[in-house]
């Protein structure tokens, strides 16, 4: 089910009332956030939903094994066995393909009919996989006690809002809210709405608008001069942020309605200063995954230098597979390691971790600057994301490069030119004046009538300008 | 819990009629072009069904999308001794056909139909064309439960318009519709004239063709209608310039699925792509002449029938 579906319309409110209604039974609660959450998931092809079931039971049941063990060896190997099973599961429906693709290119002239299995890729499976080895790995650190409330469990993994696309949570922070009885909080349920509100607009109005434009360019990139190649390509950073951290604000917020807390994803990325700070604020749930069970786990930025190297590839080039099975993604990682490392291996990584322009309205000249080249080099890696093959982003860049000046941008695709421009500066607005809140659409006027009007117009945006044909979200692929 | 849905139910009918108000007051401005098209825009569909009362009985009907407003050249037809009208509109798909012939068949009291299914049309979601519909012609229950049936944002925004266009400015009876829109000219008759051929050669993606269910039941809705009156009806297909025509994989599959449904008649002429087409979908003033002619050979080699049932027939 898609959160812009008329589907999700009908769900969401009988979901909602039939949850606090249960209020003061816990495990019938919890049972009916599994239920809603499997036909919310089951509603795209219910026969994934054995796989969804799979890989919690196998979380389950190894976390109550490694709460049993207290042999360090024999839990080293429950640890792994369960790694190893959710990976494989991940690895056969998500890469497996394109290895043998890859293999089949380099070994058997590119035969590779026999070898592929043509696997329909589940929606979201990366994110609950990754949701699910969270658990286990912190049991296995003893940072949480393993779950015997086997309902609770499968709630955190499967909790529809953001079972599909995260903000991937930690078992930690979402597990206890499950264990305990929530009780409805008004200023939290219309924080949720309004970020929902947010979400919905960055989604349905900017980012489907941009793509319109940038999947016709991106389709035949040798038609076009460079200038509407670079428009292109700075309107699918757009897009690709509105769909992305739309979701996660649709899915932070809903939570909200059902008294659930999740962690931030993004944090105004495109306001960032450097490279480094721009990770931490983009796809946080991800990154801080990588640096906590990956990244340290390895040694961090403590050791020689370099493993330092080495450690910063790894986590950039992971990062990158774990998008999608495609060498452009893995070029994407190897992109960003490399803007990485200069700042890393010079000490600079953590010089920006304030608030942009704190205290001011306006950012200063060089903060300005900063932001502008932190900017286009995110523009620059994400025509590797977006594109098709290496070749064709090869082809992108040059031919972006070399026809730059050959004329001014064309707009020849359905889009609403001003709509779209009145789209990206109600983002930036927005964005800016909420810098340090809880979330981009925090900070609201004290009066009622402006506070609605702002809703209202809002809404307005959305039922108006929207991109009438249900798009899906572009992180659900992954 | 009880005051907060106190107040979102209050919130509720707030946000409706600010959405309302706003999206008349731009609709009003011309801001809102995306969501809702204004009346006497390409297809001459308002001009079209102002003309239709001036015609009751005519030997034959035209149905279909731009393919048809843009190809059955009445006048042609007149001379060959043919009375006929042209009801095809902008990317008509068969859900929109359906509400025109609620409304005009009876007057029109048609001999025959000839009724145009293209395969871009029929897996059209419809929205382009209803949009068209309810800017153009008089809100109706039908209207509106089309409207209601596709669950389109665009088509509710126009529909609201509408209601507020028609129903409280009566803007529609006091519109009047140039004869000229771009390079089209309305002739009185239901077709479309166009001068210029901008024919450029393109390629298209390999694509297999599908046909939506919702068409599909409206077609037959259409054909039921026409059963039900006992009026002989012909689908059409018109062909496309070669390059889209054989980007389509699967045409045969769609030649099936439309002879299913009764008459159906889809002939290759020997054409050219730059000296017949305007587009690659659409014929130009060549094609258009060499198309009648053939349709008219086709219709004087398939006389209609005679029925017991039909009154209409001699």
């Amino acid at each position: 089910m898609l959160f812009n579906s008329i589907e999700f319309i009908i769900f969401l409110p009988i979901t909602f009332l039939i949850y606090w209604l249960l209020r003061r039974q816990l495990r019938w609660q919890n049972a009916f956030v599994v239920a809603a959450s499997y036909l919310f998931y089951g509603w795209w092809d219910w026969r994934f939903l054995l796989l969804i079931a799979f890989t919690s039971l196998c979380s389950y049941f190894s976390g109550l094994l490694l709460g049993r063990q207290t042999h360090p060896a024999r839990r080293r190997w429950v640890l792994w066995g369960n790694i190893l099973i959710n990976l494989l599961i991940l690895c056969l429906f998500k890469y497996y393909d394109f290895f043998a693709q890859s293999f089949a290119d380099a070994f058997l002239h590119g035969r590779a009919d026999r070898l592929l299995l043509h696997l329909v890729l589940p929606v979201g499976i990366s994110f609950y996989t990754f949701q699910a080895l969270s658990y286990s790995i912190d049991v296995y650190r003893r940072s949480l006690p393993p779950s015997r409330n086997l309902v609770a469990f499968l709630a955190y993994v499967s909790f529809f809002p953001q079972l599909v696309a995260g903000p991937i949570e930690r078992a930690t922070s979402l597990l206890p809210q499950f264990q305990q009885p929530r009780r409805f909080s008004r200023p939290l349920a219309v924080d949720g709405l309004r970020q929902m509100l947010w979400g919905f607009f960055k989604k349905m109005v900017l980012a489907d608008s941009c793509a319109l434009y940038v999947d016709q360019i991106f389709a035949h990139p040798d038609w076009y001069n460079g200038a509407t190649l670079l428009l292109a390509a700075v309107l699918f950073t757009l897009q690709i942020y509105g769909d992305f951290s739309g979701y996660s604000d649709i899915a932070i917020g809903c939570a909200k309605l059902f008294g659930i807390r999740l962690r931030r994803n993004f944090d105004l990325p495109y306001f960032s200063r450097d490279i480094a700070e721009f990770w931490r604020r983009w796809h946080i749930s991800l990154t801080t995954w990588f640096r906590d069970y990956i990244y340290i786990p390895l040694g961090g930025s403590r050791v020689s230098r370099p493993r330092v190297v080495l450690n910063t590839f790894v986590i950039f080039l992971v990062s990158g597979l774990w998008h999608g099975a495609n060498w452009t993604f893995l070029a994407w990682g190897a992109y960003h390691a490399l803007l990485f490392l200069p700042l890393i291996l010079l000490g600079r990584n953590r010089r920006h971790t304030d608030v942009v322009a704190a205290g001011r309205p306006l950012p200063s000249l060089r903060e300005l600057g900063q932001m502008l080249l932190t900017f286009f080099l995110a523009v620059m890696g994400w025509v590797l994301f977006r594109a098709d093959s290496i070749r064709q982003a090869i082809d992108y860049y040059r031919h972006m490069f070399s026809h730059l000046f050959n004329g001014a941008p064309m707009v020849t695709a359905p889009i609403d030119a001003w709509v779209l421009g009145l789209s990206v500066l109600i983002l930036l607005l927005v964005e800016w004046s909420n810098r340090g809140q809880e979330h981009e659409f925090s900070r609201q006027p004290r009066s009622l009538i402006l506070r609605w009007g702002r809703y209202v117009l809002l809404l307005f945006m959305i039922g108006a300008y929207m991109v009438t044909n249900e798009m899906p979200f572009i992180y659900f692929q992954f | 819990m009880k005051p907060f849905l106190r107040r979102l139910l209050l919130f509720l009918p707030v946000a409706l009629v600010g959405y309302v108000l706003l999206l008349c007051l731009f609709g009003d401005l011309g801001w809102v072009r995306t969501a809702v098209t204004r009346m006497g825009e390409e297809g001459h569909l308002n001009s079209r069904v102002k003309d239709i009362r001036h015609y009751h009985n005519v030997d034959i009907l035209f149905l279909g999308s731009s393919h048809c407003y843009r190809t059955f050249d009445t006048r042609f037809f007149a001379a060959h001794g043919y009375t006929s009208f042209n009801l095809g509109s902008s990317n008509q798909t068969p859900v929109q056909t359906y509400v025109l012939l609620s409304r005009y068949l009876d007057s029109l009291n048609p001999k025959q139909v000839i009724f145009e299914v293209h395969p871009d049309i029929m897996r059209n979601d419809g929205v382009e064309s209803a949009v068209n519909l309810l800017c153009n012609t008089p809100l109706t229950p039908q209207a509106t439960r089309m409207a209601f049936s596709l669950h389109n944002m665009k088509v509710f925004n126009t529909w609201l318009y509408a209601v507020y266009s028609q129903k409280v400015c009566h803007r529609l009876e006091r519109f009047h519709e140039d004869t000229l829109i771009r390079a089209y000219r309305y002739i009185p008759g239901g077709f479309c004239e166009v001068d210029t051929n901008e024919f450029v050669r393109k390629r298209y993606p390999p694509t297999t063709l599908t046909i939506a269910p919702r068409q599909l039941r409206a077609l037959r809705q259409c054909i039921q209608l026409f059963r039900d009156r006992h009026i002989p009806y012909t689908l059409v297909e018109i062909q496309d310039a070669y390059q889209l025509r054989r980007s389509f994989t699967n045409h045969p599959w769609f030649e099936q699925q439309m002879s299913a449904l009764g008459p159906y008649h889809y002939q290759i002429l020997p054409m050219v792509d730059t000296v017949h087409f305007f587009n690659s979908n659409h014929l130009d003033k060549p094609g258009i002449q060499l198309y009648n002619q053939h349709l008219l050979a086709y219709l004087d080699a398939h006389p209609i029938t005679p029925s017991p049932q039909n009154p209409k027939e001699p």
